[in-house]
């Protein structure tokens, strides 16, 4: 294990219903590092972000967050190091945007004690990177779907772990808050020496942002290394089951089905 | 501030609830009775019926308001009460049957918390599978709580059905909720008091399970354990209500509500918050029950949901900002 590892996989093998998502991955994120997982439906992206949140365990291998077995870990400690940006969110109780926003706090406060000037501080802040700030005292009821993901976000930014994990970051969101979550991410990564591991479906916002790349073929294969290796017409295609093509605009790799 | 209000109007209810009654006393001789008390038919009114019935109303009240709030969390559904996971259905068949058998007083007590901790055991046991390690999900609780309780009311069905006249009218009272046989002891107290700190311990993890199970776990809740906690505790507060005064209806599933849409949406504050309001609530609920057709009584039951309608109505009409 390096200096700066923030997640470190050793002969990590996942299955789910008797299907082997992966076997023998050996991922390593350090600070300010970024890795994108993509692959189809049902390949494992999702799970493979449970499994490193100790939400299930893996069938073979283990897993190091920070340094530490993540089995070996407080929950409390857990959520410090770790967080998720889920793909859903349960809305049927009532809560304010400001309250929710506060709940990242939750890991950093113990006992008795209630969320203090600093805490509300820190939520404020992660609204105002999303430019929820105005929206504060809202019913999240009230919320859109671009906006409920932006809170989703902003709640994240409030806990402030180490390693970001992103389940498709960039659903109900449009173009200009896709690229304006992710910088404010990325910029999060090189101020605090966190990492970010996110899985989507959209190539072309994972190229952009994501130095690694991990992809699931979905025949329980996989390819990872650098976002430019990896992302080859070739593997594409052979993982999305449709003719990807590939150019380059400027520094900027594009990707377009056919 | 909602706390301070709330504490201001559980004393007022308290009053209210000493003062009405077949006999009403004024508020003046109640007090003198309570701080002073001098011997006569004044005294015997307010300290051997009207104290211990309003005490028991503020009781089954507050753990009633109490249970419901849990019970809205741990199965994250706004519909849930108490009584959703037939804890009252097991209650009230064992009830029923000893009233059927000719018992009276404390053995139908005895007898409805014996039911109710057997439903608690059973539904629990049937939706974990009777198994150590099995996930039990909110949604298999819920149906398998909703389904059990359909078995109870079909059994209550068949007692009520089968029962002489004399019975059914006693059963019917048990069954509507009826504060007239109540006796809370210091027990009861310190079960509500218990409840209530424990449930402030877990109120921030309370906060985070409302937002769902996997969102709750990533911010570092021991999700498994929370649940089994509040199951548990949930049931045994309603059992103990159950067993005071029967099934009382609507204080579970609307108190809470009605403090969350007066902004009380923190479970550190909803769940003080609700045992006040809850106790308050059933404290006028009862004074009314004693005294629209005085000398007869209403079963309490009754009058919570003929107030508690259209009060919360009115407070979910005026609460413009779309939250239920």
């Amino acid at each position: 294990m390096s200096i700066g590892s923030i997640l470190s996989t050793r002969e990590l093998e996942l299955n789910i219903a008797g299907k082997t998502l992966c076997k023998n991955l050996n991922l390593d994120l350090s600070e300010g590092q970024s890795l994108g997982v993509l692959g189809r439906n049902g390949t494992g992206k999702t799970t493979l972000l449970h499994t490193l949140l100790n939400f299930r365990v893996p069938d073979q291998g283990s897993i190091s967050i920070c340094g530490k077995n993540i089995r070996e870990v407080s929950r409390t400690e857990s959520a410090l190091n770790t967080g998720i940006l889920f793909q859903n969110s349960n809305d049927e109780m009532p809560a304010t945007v400001m309250e929710l926003a506060l709940m990242g706090r939750y890991p950093h406060i113990s006992g008795w004690r209630w969320e203090n000037e600093n805490d509300t501080a820190k939520a404020r802040e992660a609204l105002i990177s999303m430019e929820l700030d105005d929206l504060a005292d809202r019913q999240i009821a009230t919320l859109s779907g671009g906006e409920r993901q932006r809170l989703a976000l902003a709640m994240l930014l409030t806990q402030a772990p180490k390693l970001y994990l992103l389940d498709e970051p960039s659903n109900h969101l449009d173009v200009g808050f896709q690229i304006k979550a992710l910088n404010v991410l990325k910029g999060r990564l090189a101020e605090s020496g966190s990492a970010l591991c996110m899985a989507s479906h959209d190539i072309n916002l994972t190229a952009r942002f994501c130095e690694q790349i991990l992809l699931f073929i979905g025949d329980g294969s996989f390819v990872y290394g650098s976002a430019d290796s990896v992302l080859s017409e070739k593997n594409l295609t052979a993982a999305y089951g449709c003719p990807i093509s590939r150019v380059k605009s400027g520094n900027q790799l594009v990707f377009f089905p056919g | 501030m909602l706390l301070v209000l709330l504490s201001a109007l559980a004393l007022l209810s308290f009053l209210v609830s000493l003062r009405s009654g077949s006999v009403n006393l004024n508020l003046l001789t109640v007090l003198q009775q309570l701080f002073a008390p001098q011997p006569g038919l004044e005294q015997q009114i307010v300290w051997e019926l009207r104290l211990p019935r309003s005490l028991s109303a503020f009781i089954v009240g507050g753990l009633l308001a109490l249970a419901g709030v849990i019970m809205q969390v741990l199965l994250r559904n706004p519909l849930a009460d108490p009584y959703i996971l037939g804890v009252s259905g097991g209650a009230a068949v064992a009830a029923l049957a000893a009233i059927l058998l000719g018992f009276s007083g404390v053995w139908i007590a005895n007898s409805a918390f014996a039911g109710a901790l057997f439903s608690i055991f059973i539904v629990f046991g049937l939706a974990s599978g009777f198994s150590q390690n099995s996930q039990w999900s909110a949604t298999r609780l819920l149906l398998t709580g909703v389904v059990v309780s359909a078995g109870w009311g079909a059994m209550i069905n068949i007692l009520l059905t089968t029962s002489s006249d004399n019975n059914v009218h006693s059963m019917l009272f048990w069954l509507m909720g009826d504060l007239s046989q109540s006796r809370v002891g210091v027990a009861h107290f310190l079960l509500l008091l218990t409840g209530l700190l424990l449930t402030l311990w877990l109120a921030r993890s309370l906060n985070a399970l409302a937002r769902g199970e996997l969102l709750a776990a990533s911010l570092g809740v021991n999700v498994t354990r929370l649940k089994l906690l509040l199951y548990f505790s949930a049931s045994v507060l309603t059992a103990s209500a159950v067993t005071i005064a029967g099934s009382v209806g609507f204080v579970g599933l609307v108190i809470p509500h009605m403090l969350r849409l007066l902004g009380a949406r923190d479970h550190r504050i909803l769940l003080p918050c609700s045992v006040l309001l809850g106790g308050s609530f059933l404290m006028i609920a009862d004074s009314v029950a004693r005294t629209v057709v005085a000398p007869q009584q209403l079963p309490v039951g009754v009058v919570t949901a003929i107030i508690g309608v259209p009060t919360f109505l009115f407070i979910m009409r005026r609460s413009s900002r779309q939250i239920l």
